[in-house]
């Protein structure tokens, strides 16, 4: 049987706020320079991923070592 | 596409260079579609097309402002795109005949086509780079706007994307790449077998058990499906048994297959 409406939309603003108070903590960790209290648990298999403190240069070479995982799309060259 | 009642001169693609140079030097994104387009495919294919102008496939944003730096740079609006009418803008250069279109049947958006077009490079022109409209994009707009005239366009570029499909199972060694061509081809033309002749030539370069796999389903006859088993039959028992399996869920009627 479908859920009613009211318990959905009760079961959306519960939701919304975990999130929002999830992401406040992580946002104050972050200026207090703590580690997250609620990580992105994909961070963990993301090869690319960088510490907050990365300087620009470490960025780039990141950008440079994630287009070799994911290059940019070839079109298909002729010469006529 | 185009004014019929004003045919020109039959033009190559190389008469449009200096209007094509202009729209890559302003960084305008569009693709070639109609004969001009199957032209160029044509060349690679060792034949000639002509066609009296030539069509441009680009977005309403990018058309409007086409339309306003045209008249700045040498290039007569003749007509803008009317609301509840056909969505071309018909533009002049010199006496070349431009037709800008936002959309067409069987093609799909202007965003998708740009970025999926192939690049041309005309030797003659200074290397001039022109964008092409992908030529499985161009074969579903012709199938779709059915026109008697353009049978021949449709047989070029049926032509072209089947030598594609060929090329792809003797060049390609990734599984998805060899069968890439062939699967989009199957969805252009909106069938579940392949043509005959293609099939044949394509059982001919099968050399992986995605291949066999692939064609087992999608060979037109009996007598196809029969081959591909009497070629793996000695070298793969495996694959053999599983490929008997696949054949038993396929139906051929008359020697054809059903779906």
């Amino acid at each position: 049987m479908a859920r009613p409406w009211a318990e959905i939309d009760e079961d959306w603003k519960r939701k919304e706020e975990r999130a929002l108070a999830q992401r406040a903590a992580n946002a104050a960790a972050a200026r207090e320079g703590r580690p997250l209290p609620y990580p992105n648990p994909w961070d963990a298999l993301d090869p690319t991923k960088l510490p907050r403190d990365a300087t620009s240069e470490t960025y780039r070479q990141s950008f440079r070592e994630f287009r070799k995982l994911c290059p940019p799309f070839q079109p298909k060259r002729y010469t006529i | 596409m185009g004014q019929d009642q004003d045919l020109g001169p039959p033009r190559e693609l190389g008469d449009f260079a200096g209007f094509l140079r202009q729209l890559e030097e302003h960084g305008f994104e569009f693709a070639v579609i109609g004969g001009q387009a199957v032209a160029a495919y044509a060349r690679l294919l060792g034949e000639k097309v002509l066609s009296v102008d030539l069509d441009i496939y680009l977005t309403q944003k990018t058309l409007a402002e086409l339309l306003r730096w045209a008249p700045r740079h040498g290039i007569r609006v003749v007509k803008r795109p009317q609301p509840r009418n056909i969505p071309v803008a018909f533009l002049e250069v010199e006496d070349l005949e431009i037709n800008a279109l936002t959309s067409s049947h069987g093609l799909r958006d202007p965003e998708t086509v740009t970025q999926t077009a192939r690049n041309f490079r005309l030797a003659d022109h200074g290397d001039l780079e022109v964008p092409i409209a992908d030529p499985f994009e161009l074969l579903a707009n012709k199938l779709a706007v059915q026109r008697e005239k353009d049978l021949p366009h449709i047989e070029i570029l049926h032509r072209f994307v089947e030598e594609e499909s060929v090329a792809a199972f003797q060049e390609e060694s990734r599984p998805r790449a060899r069968l890439a061509p062939a699967r989009r081809l199957l969805g252009t033309l909106s069938v579940n077998v392949l043509p005959p002749g293609l099939a044949d030539r394509l059982i001919e370069f099968a050399a992986t058990p995605v291949d066999y796999r692939f064609l087992i389903g999608r060979v037109p006859t009996r007598e196809q499906a029969v081959r591909i088993m009497a070629r793996i039959q000695e070298r793969d028992e495996e694959l053999a048994r599983e490929l008997a399996w696949i054949l038993e869920t396929r139906r051929f009627e008359g020697g054809e297959l059903l779906g």
